[in-house]
């Protein structure tokens, strides 16, 4: 069977359980729910709030170096530490933090396959209780771009036959029919998508139980539509979170070597005044 | 989707650290305003928990908990619908 390009980025529910006492892995929850964690999560974990902890709380933007050290270190995570992600909606989230700390260089970072979901739905052992950790005096040691696009590297390389963009909303966001997934807020002046952009839903790349498809079936997704490992490829969808998804599904599952995440997504191209924009399917 | 294993470790004390685990884990899909739904329910402890996400893409909509999987789940349906409204231009 044809395994992940990067295998070891993935850790199953029974490793996570296995290894969830270990000194050296730091398991930590980020949902896109932030009240889940309470309601119980995998004993030892600590729990990221992304909407105050994973980003700039002043101006939009990722989490800046000294507050992640301070995210790290409070959360007993040393620069040797095995970090792993789960969280709710498979993943959504894990991912998000796992593209921040890829940025900041931390070596080893994981994603529990499957999620919260499956942790639940297996019936393993859950707390209420907060753990405990000692400070680690984490030290960010090199902070690099390279798997993020901003707006203007978008429009230069959008016409671009070397790129390929892949918006990952859903249809209805994509074609412009809807501003923003149903309950959550629009945040854009105009609905459509990026001209040249495929739409590829992130939770394509899902099993039913949460966990991700399987690399072949993951390649004939992306690769069915032009999303191929020859060319530059930069994922969007309404804020970054979803396509920070895509991004590691790309980067490390299937091994393409040139994926960025463009967080600044529909809510800034969906704004930007004479941007272009095409509707429909 | 039903519980897709069983663990053999028992809910208890661990460490000092006082062990839940989901019991009764069940999702239905749901048609809500139009929209296909989730409506995941479990019980943690003496609480059932209830949470619907809209399928695509997956944010989670409303959360509820009560002492009856009943209640969450009416409670969660009803929360849910009345933020479900959908926005088109």
């Amino acid at each position: 069977m044809q395994s992940y390009s990067n295998p070891e980025v993935l850790v199953s529910t029974e490793w996570v359980d296995l290894h969830r006492g270990d000194p050296n892995v730091v398991i930590a929850e980020v949902d896109v729910d932030t009240s889940a964690y309470s309601e119980g999560h995998i004993p030892g974990a600590v729990g990221w709030n992304w909407q105050t902890q994973l980003c700039d709380t002043v101006r939009r933007d990722i989490i800046n170096q000294p507050d992640l050290e301070r995210l790290m270190s409070n959360s007993g995570i040393g620069n040797d530490s095995t970090v792993v992600l789960y969280g709710d909606n498979n993943n959504w989230f894990a991912a998000w933090a796992f593209w921040q700390l890829k940025m900041y260089s931390h070596n080893d970072v994981r994603i529990m396959n499957g999620g919260r979901k499956r942790w639940l739905a297996e019936g393993r052992e859950v707390t209420r209780e907060m753990p405990t950790r000692n400070k680690s005096g984490y030290k960010v040691l090199k902070y690099d771009q390279m798997f993020r696009a901003f707006r203007r590297q978008v429009e230069d390389e959008m016409k671009s036959p070397l790129t390929a963009l892949v918006d990952v909303r859903s249809g209805d966001e994509y074609s412009g029919t809807l501003l923003a997934p149903p309950g959550l807020p629009e945040t854009c002046q105009r609905g459509g998508h990026i001209p040249g952009a495929k739409n590829i839903p992130w939770g394509l790349a899902c099993n039913e139980d949460g966990t991700f498809k399987s690399p072949k079936e993951l390649e004939a997704i992306y690769a069915g539509k032009g999303i191929t490992s020859d060319k530059s490829v930069i994922a969007y969808c309404r804020i970054g979170e979803r396509s920070s998804h895509t991004w590691f599904v790309l980067k490390y599952l299937l091994g393409y070597p040139n994926v960025r995440n463009y967080d600044g997504s529909w809510t800034e191209w969906g704004n930007i005044v004479a941007a272009p924009v095409e509707r429909g399917a | 989707m039903d519980r897709v294993g069983e663990h053999s470790r028992r809910a208890g004390r661990e460490g000092g650290v006082t062990m839940l685990r989901a019991d009764d884990y069940r999702v239905v899909k749901k048609e809500l305003a139009g929209l296909q739904v989730n409506v995941t329910t479990y019980k943690i402890g003496d609480a059932y928990h209830c949470h619907i996400d809209n399928i695509d893409p997956g944010a989670t909509i409303a959360r509820t908990e009560a002492l009856t999987r009943e209640e969450a789940e009416l409670a969660a349906l009803a929360r849910a619908l009345e933020r479900l409204k959908p926005k088109t231009r």
